[in-house]
């Protein structure tokens, strides 16, 4: 017996090694690492018809790889000298690879091979991809998520209490403190709150846009200044207001660590402060409307500034790059040449509708006008957005996708957001941002819920901890030198 | 005897705490359960919660085993499981046997060697770079061969063979006996409830594979069970570009944590009772 189980394990073996030696002939495989894949993606490549039609135009294998613990198992690939061909990453961790030397340096391509994708870019702003004046990654430019921002309300419960849609913060009161305690669903009970959100301090970042800043690390240009969203001047006041809603008990009390997204569907909660795509598109509506059928939403994406400045809610970073595609420094000359035709494919006419849109003819199609309109089976295109590597034309794309959402996406695309600078701004080597980030995101939660006094006295003294003990005065010079080096202050 | 009210008192306090515990483990388990079974507007109109569903459905477990990703993960963890715990079995028992002989020459020193490995790893990158020179990258051996042996179970197993009596040893080897037949004939047989939960260990420690396989695995087809849940579970995305993602609901991933769980509930009873034996003989002799 013992000796049938380890034949059987030798013969195994020897089988599986057989097969991991590539045969010839096969079209050039590009491996691209990335860190989370569409929904329902196919589990079987004969069944992805994005891969399939790559495949057939270029002679590309174009194979996204899903890496779970996505930053261990790529540094180990990397260090042991298995890069994959391209990854997927972010301009810190593209930094960090820099460093190691296993990204290729793109310089020399960007004007010729890759002509095609930087005149589809349409902009210049690579500046985040440049480490020591030389291109070591691709950004993927990406405009929509932050105008995705609204505040959603539950327009029946205001006609029910005879309200009008906030137009400034104590509307926004006055409204959140009538769906708490008037019963705004005339059910008789006292089971509904005023305001959620779905991520994070979003909740009170919906209050603090009227005075001119959020509650977050963020770097601001005003009066020609570099400053910083913790250091404007409304910020003490804006507390002041948040503190009161938290006090009456007007805001989801889970919302700061959880998302309240299905409070606000399931009727307990009046307004949702969140991205417009889990309630707006065809399925949230639906999903609304399955539990209560006389919901009705509607939305506002700004308040009144108190403070003179123009009316604006969240923030709306200048530089678009968060996502970069490094290519692997140990590449083949072959495997990078597939890699030029598939990104010139990827931004061509035809492969670009592919990857938005699915197959012509099968998910999309075009109308009598010449317009582009989704098929019965778009559905089936759900989980292609991954394939999308570089920029996107945002608005054509969300009115073919989503057109039930476009009075949304319209108003929120168009809607005044604060400027910030952040992801222009590499803080400096020795210090911990993120350890700062938590510190001040912890301190602002304690001034709301009143573990800490509330005064500008100490609210200055919070300023001068940040300074102390994580470099804050180092972090806004190193801010104030590189944007001047950008000249987007003198 | 009779009782007396203290003692009543005691038990009752007893039984409630034991109540108590014993309902913190089972209400995880039947939420989990109920939210598989409940239509999701039904889930949101309770607020979230449900311990006994009144609408049941199973469009969720209809929809999982439809789903070839995770079903063929079940088959690549089951494969890794028997498979893995067949070569896990015969290598440490081979491993275990000799070095409990106290006659084999230099065994203290296999020994400190072996525990040495215990107490300090090799870490991530050189088992990556052992792995990869092997060439049993991105192939199901890679969840296999590198943990063959457990040092632990390793020192549970070889304490357990040192605690046979000498004697009978010595009269396998009067009536004839050869080194594999003792292990065969007469050792295995003696060790059945050190090596079931032996078998038991290894073969969790397969099922619950997943470290390994992030790291050598870079095929969806060949990724097991623990991963594809993990993807399941986390496939909630965040606005960004992908806004034609539609989360799954919470259902869909309820009832794959079923589905990846049950195997393991089935199983377990029916090796319990060796289990607790097994444990106990490498501990008092450990």
């Amino acid at each position: 017996m013992k000796k049938l189980i380890s034949l059987l394990l030798v013969a195994m073996m020897a089988l599986s090694l057989c097969m991991v030696s590539a045969s010839a002939d096969e079209p050039v495989e590009i491996e691209i690492a990335v860190s989370s894949l569409g929904n329902g993606w196919p589990a079987d490549l004969k069944d992805d018809f994005i891969y399939q039609k790559i495949l057939e135009d270029t002679g590309v294998s174009m194979k996204l790889v899903l890496v779970d613990d996505f930053y261990t198992a790529v540094n180990a690939r990397i260090t042991g000298g298995n890069t994959p061909d391209m990854i997927k990453t972010d301009v810190d961790h593209m930094i960090t690879w820099v460093r190691m030397e296993a990204l290729k340096d793109m310089t020399p391509y960007l004007d010729n091979e890759l002509a095609n994708y930087k005149s589809w870019l349409g902009s210049t702003e690579m500046t985040a991809c440049y480490v020591d004046g030389k291109l070591y990654a691709l950004p993927q430019i990406y405009d929509g998520s932050k105008h995705q921002y609204c505040v959603t309300i539950r327009q029946d419960w205001l006609d029910a209490l005879g309200l009008q849609m906030p137009t400034t913060v104590q509307e926004l009161y006055d409204v959140a403190y009538a769906f708490t305690y008037n019963d705004p669903d005339k059910n008789g009970l006292n089971d509904t709150v005023g305001l959620t959100a779905t991520k994070g301090m979003y909740v009170f970042d919906t209050i603090m846009g009227s005075f001119d800043t959020v509650l977050s690390n963020q770097i601001i240009i005003r009066d020609g200044k570099v400053t910083n969203t913790l250091l404007q001047p409304g910020m003490v006041d804006g507390l002041k207001w948040c503190k009161k809603f938290v006090d009456d008990k007007l805001i989801d009390p889970d919302c700061v660590t959880t998302s309240g997204a299905d409070k606000f569907k399931a009727g307990t909660v009046g307004m949702l402060s969140s991205s417009w795509t889990g309630i707006w598109k065809a399925y949230g509506q639906e999903q609304i409307h399955n539990v209560n059928p006389n919901a009705v939403t509607n939305f506002f994406t700004t308040l009144k500034s108190e403070v003179g400045a123009p009316d604006a809610m969240f923030t709306d970073d200048l530089n678009t790059t968060n996502t970069v595609y490094g290519i692997s420094a140990d590449i083949s000359d072959e495997k990078l040449n597939a890699m030029f035709k598939l990104i010139d494919y990827l931004v061509s006419d035809d492969g670009s509708k592919l990857v938005f849109y699915g197959l012509k003819d099968v998910h999309w199609k075009y109308d009598d006008n010449g317009n582009i309109v989704m098929t019965d089976r778009a559905k089936e295109a759900n989980y292609i957005s991954t394939y999308q590597l570089f920029s996107r034309k945002e608005a054509e794309y969300l009115n073919v996708k989503f057109p039930e959402a476009k009075k949304v996406f319209d108003a929120t695309m168009s809607a005044n957001r604060i400027q910030v600078y952040n992801s222009l701004v590499r803080e400096p080597e020795e210090m911990f941002l993120s350890d700062m980030e938590s510190y001040a995101k912890q301190e602002l939660l304690n001034f709301i819920y009143g573990d800490r006094e509330l005064t500008q006295e100490e609210y200055d003294k919070f300023i001068q901890e940040l300074r102390d003990l994580y470099d804050f005065d180092a972090y806004m010079e190193a801010a104030t030198e590189q944007l001047t080096a950008y000249g987007l202050v003198k | 005897m009779v009782k007396s009210k203290n003692d009543i008192a005691f038990e009752i306090l007893v039984l409630l705490i034991i109540t108590l515990v014993g309902l913190a483990c089972l209400i995880p388990i039947l939420f989990v359960i109920s939210y598989s079974l409940t239509p999701m507007e039904e889930m949101l109109r309770n607020g979230g919660f449900s311990l006994i569903p009144r609408n049941i459905t199973f469009s969720a477990y209809k929809q999982m085993l439809n789903d070839p990703t995770l079903m063929n993960a079940m088959k690549v963890s089951a494969f890794i499981t028997i498979v893995g715990t067949a070569a896990n079995l015969v290598v440490t028992l081979m491993l275990a046997y000799p070095l409990s002989r106290s006659y084999l020459p230099g065994r203290k020193v296999f020994v400190q060697l072996i525990v040495f490995t215990m107490i300090f790893s090799a870490g991530t990158i050189p088992t990556y770079l052992i792995v990869k020179a092997t060439g049993i990258l991105n192939t199901l051996w890679a969840l296999i061969l590198p943990s063959l042996v457990a040092v632990y179970n390793f020192i549970v197993m070889k304490a357990f063979f040192e605690g046979l009596p000498n004697d009978l040893f010595e009269s396998a080897r009067i009536d004839g006996a050869g080194e594999f037949k003792i292990l065969f004939s007469i050792v295995l047989p003696l060790s059945l409830p050190i090596v079931t939960t032996i078998s038991l260990y290894y073969a969790v420690a397969h099922w619950n594979v997943y470290t390994a396989a992030i790291l050598y695995i870079q095929d969806t087809k060949l990724m097991p069970l623990q991963v594809i849940l993990r993807r399941m579970i986390n496939s909630a995305s965040t606005g960004d570009l992908n806004i034609d993602d539609e989360i799954p609901p919470e259902t869909l991933r309820m009832a794959a944590v079923c589905i990846a769980t049950a195997p393991i509930v089935i199983i377990y009873p029916f090796i319990q009772k060796y289990f607790v034996k097994g444990t106990l003989a490498g501990a008092v002799k450990g």
